[in-house]
């Protein structure tokens, strides 16, 4: 919907009133967590966005810590699954159960009945318990016996991914990868966090309680704000640009692209490209986005929808390479 | 008595030791030759079947059709000749096989008493690779003498003439144009940012594509000026990049707005008043000037710079 001057300009206003939550919600997580802003922004533009976000990073570094601060400093519920090669789909969506008494089955909800999932290392679940959890996070519904069951709002998963380990594991594949928001690299901290990180556990120093500073409520309607969010024209061709340009890299002066991707980012990609760029103007407090929203969720939103050729990996070319590259070449408008 | 008995042995075994010689001496004798007992697989061999026989023998011909495992590639005519009083009678076949494996040709029979040797054959698929055989290529490398055809020679000395007019062409042209080309982007950069300015404030155009205008401008100047590739900048990358270019700082930070405001005209429909229209193509402007001033200047300080360095080094 086409939205006048006057109309940005009051969303604008509305944003920066609705968005106060952001900044209390990193000071107070920023209390328990040293430094990792980048995942912390990025958990909120899963949040926001109504996507799914997939941390990938070695364990250790604060994942499961930061998605239980954030849960709590917004009141809502929080549940972790640790994937496993024996964990069944009932294990996760739950399953029905004979009660003896009552003479039924009575259903026995699973873990993903909650508002913040943490599904911690993913891949290493068979194919059938991944595809059961993604469908959920899809149909934001589960059905158990004959009936199917609405999942809380705001529903986000996190799953995580360990890098290092390689055995034992069901990659997840490019397909249902392509249903998370964002895939995201959680870095090692700064020399200068870990310092601290160091002293707080040496010293056997207890963390403050994190306190709620932000109900579900107000969450959902900042939702409903982000999805307002006014997306230009200009700023809509930019992000086709970029994707594209990972689907054809000839039509942008990129040749030397073509042999390393084997293939560009889906139609989910332009989508979820813009969602994320409405929810980084919302942490920015605009109420219409600018490239430079698009730029700064733009690696997140991609690298995990761009197929690297065996010659790309064969140079140590990643996918971050490519989205480089095609940046370079993309007119801003 | 002894003795009379004795001279009667002695004469009967002469007898009968004379009478088998002349048999044996009698009965022909064939036998079957090849020229090699290794081939590959369609390799001509030579067999050779050779019968030698008393003058006047009456033999058969010996008739071979089919050899196991062998195909015959052409048969000779039987050719006779004589050495040591006896009859040879010698034909000459070329065989070959296309079965690998060890083969025997078969004895070839003339009679009852005359019949060849079996004779054994290898045939191999492919040579066999030694290992402790040092590399080498399959044939040594041969240098050949460069020896240019006659009626070539006249061409080669057409070719060098053209290649030298051609240089003399391409330095004349590019001796004289290079200072040139690089005194007309310097200046063309510049003036054609002043230029475009200029008609943008007489034309009139709607806001949004003045300020959009305005930063094309501007970053079109710089692109192409200061080397920055501003085009796929955002507004904000490009502030950060251009801060280098500015000693004023209170002109630095106008221009960062003017890029806010651009940007806010351009994604957010904002609609500015006339006077922020004015003073945003005032900053531009002054961009402008102040970038290629601070370019000049550089350059100049970096001519100096190079011109002390040379005299340092001289002395």
């Amino acid at each position: 919907m086409a939205k006048t001057g006057e109309e940005i300009r009051q969303l604008n206003e509305k944003i920066v009133g609705a968005g106060y939550f952001v900044d209390a919600l990193r000071q107070e997580i920023g209390q328990v967590i040293v430094g990792q802003h980048h995942m912390l922004d990025r958990l909120l533009i899963g949040l926001l966005s109504n996507g799914h976000v997939l941390l990938e990073g070695v364990p250790g570094l604060a994942k499961t810590l930061t998605i239980k601060s954030l849960a709590t400093a917004i009141q809502a519920n929080f549940n972790r699954i640790q994937f496993t090669p024996d964990l069944l789909p009932a294990d996760v969506i739950g399953t029905l159960i004979y009660n003896q008494q009552q003479n039924e089955f009575v259903v026995r909800k699973g873990p993903i009945f909650a508002n913040f999932i943490l599904a911690d290392e993913i891949n290493r679940a068979p194919a059938k318990v991944q595809s059961a959890l993604l469908e959920a996070m899809q149909e934001r519904q589960v059905t158990i016996g004959d009936h199917t069951y609405k999942l809380d709002d705001p529903f986000l998963v996190l799953a995580t991914q360990n890098p290092l380990e390689q055995e034992g594991t069901y990659p997840l594949p490019e397909a249902q990868v392509d249903r998370f928001i964002m895939k995201v690299i959680v870095r090692y901290p700064e020399m200068q966090e870990e310092q601290l990180i160091l002293r707080h556990n040496v010293q056997g120093e207890k963390l403050p309680p994190i306190r709620p500073v932000v109900n579900v409520q107000e969450i959902l309607d900042a939702k409903s704000l982000v999805r307002e969010i006014y997306l230009d024209e200009k700023v809509e061709r930019y992000i086709l640009d970029i994707v594209f340009a990972t689907r054809y890299p000839g039509r942008y002066q990129l040749e030397k692209l073509a042999p390393l991707i084997s293939y560009g980012a889906s139609p989910r990609g332009s989508i979820n490209l813009a969602l994320a760029g409405k929810a980084q103007a919302f942490l920015n407090k605009r109420g219409f986005v600018i490239p430079e929203d698009i730029r700064s969720v733009v690696y997140d939103v991609l690298r995990h929808r761009i197929g690297l050729t065996y010659e790309a990996e064969a140079e140590n070319i990643a996918a971050e390479n490519i989205i480089d590259e095609v940046l370079k070449a993309v007119n801003v408008p | 008595m002894f003795i009379k008995r004795a001279w009667i042995i002695v004469l009967l075994y002469l007898l009968t030791a004379g009478f088998n010689a002349s048999l044996l001496a009698q009965a022909p004798t064939v036998s079957a030759s090849v020229d090699k007992n290794k081939i590959l697989l369609g390799e001509p061999v030579l067999l050779t079947l050779e019968i030698k026989a008393p003058p006047g023998s009456k033999i058969q011909p010996v008739k071979i059709d089919t050899l196991p495992h062998f195909e015959f590639l052409s048969k000779d005519s039987i050719v006779k000749d004589s050495a040591e009083g006896q009859l040879i009678l010698r034909q000459y076949f070329r065989i070959t096989s296309f079965d690998s494996g060890r083969w025997a040709i078969p004895p070839i029979v003339l009679n009852a008493e005359a019949k060849t040797a079996s004779v054994l054959m290898d045939v191999v698929f492919t040579e066999p690779f030694d290992p402790s055989q040092p590399y080498h290529d399959i044939q040594d490398i041969r240098s050949i003498p460069f020896k240019l055809g006659k009626q070539f020679e006249k061409w080669w000395y057409m070719i060098a003439l053209l290649l030298i007019m051609m240089t003399l062409v391409v330095y004349v042209m590019t001796g004289e144009k290079k200072p040139r080309a690089e005194t007309k982007a310097y200046k063309s950069a510049y003036t054609r940012a002043k230029q475009q300015l200029a008609e943008l404030k007489k034309a009139q155009v709607p806001e949004s594509r003045f300020y959009a205008r305005l930063v094309e401008i501007l970053r079109a100047f710089l692109s192409e000026r200061a080397r920055v590739n501003s085009l796929q900048q955002t507004s904000g990358d490009l502030v950060e990049k251009i801060k280098p270019l500015f000693n004023d700082g209170q002109l630095y930070q106008s221009l960062a707005q003017v890029l806010s405001l651009c940007d806010l005209v351009k994604f957010a429909k904002y609609d500015p008043e006339d006077a922020e229209a004015r003073s945003a193509y005032e900053v531009i402007d002054k961009g402008v000037d102040h970038i290629e001033e601070g370019i000049r200047n550089a350059a100049k300080l970096k001519k100096d710079e190079d011109r002390r360095t040379e005299m340092i080094h001289k002395k």
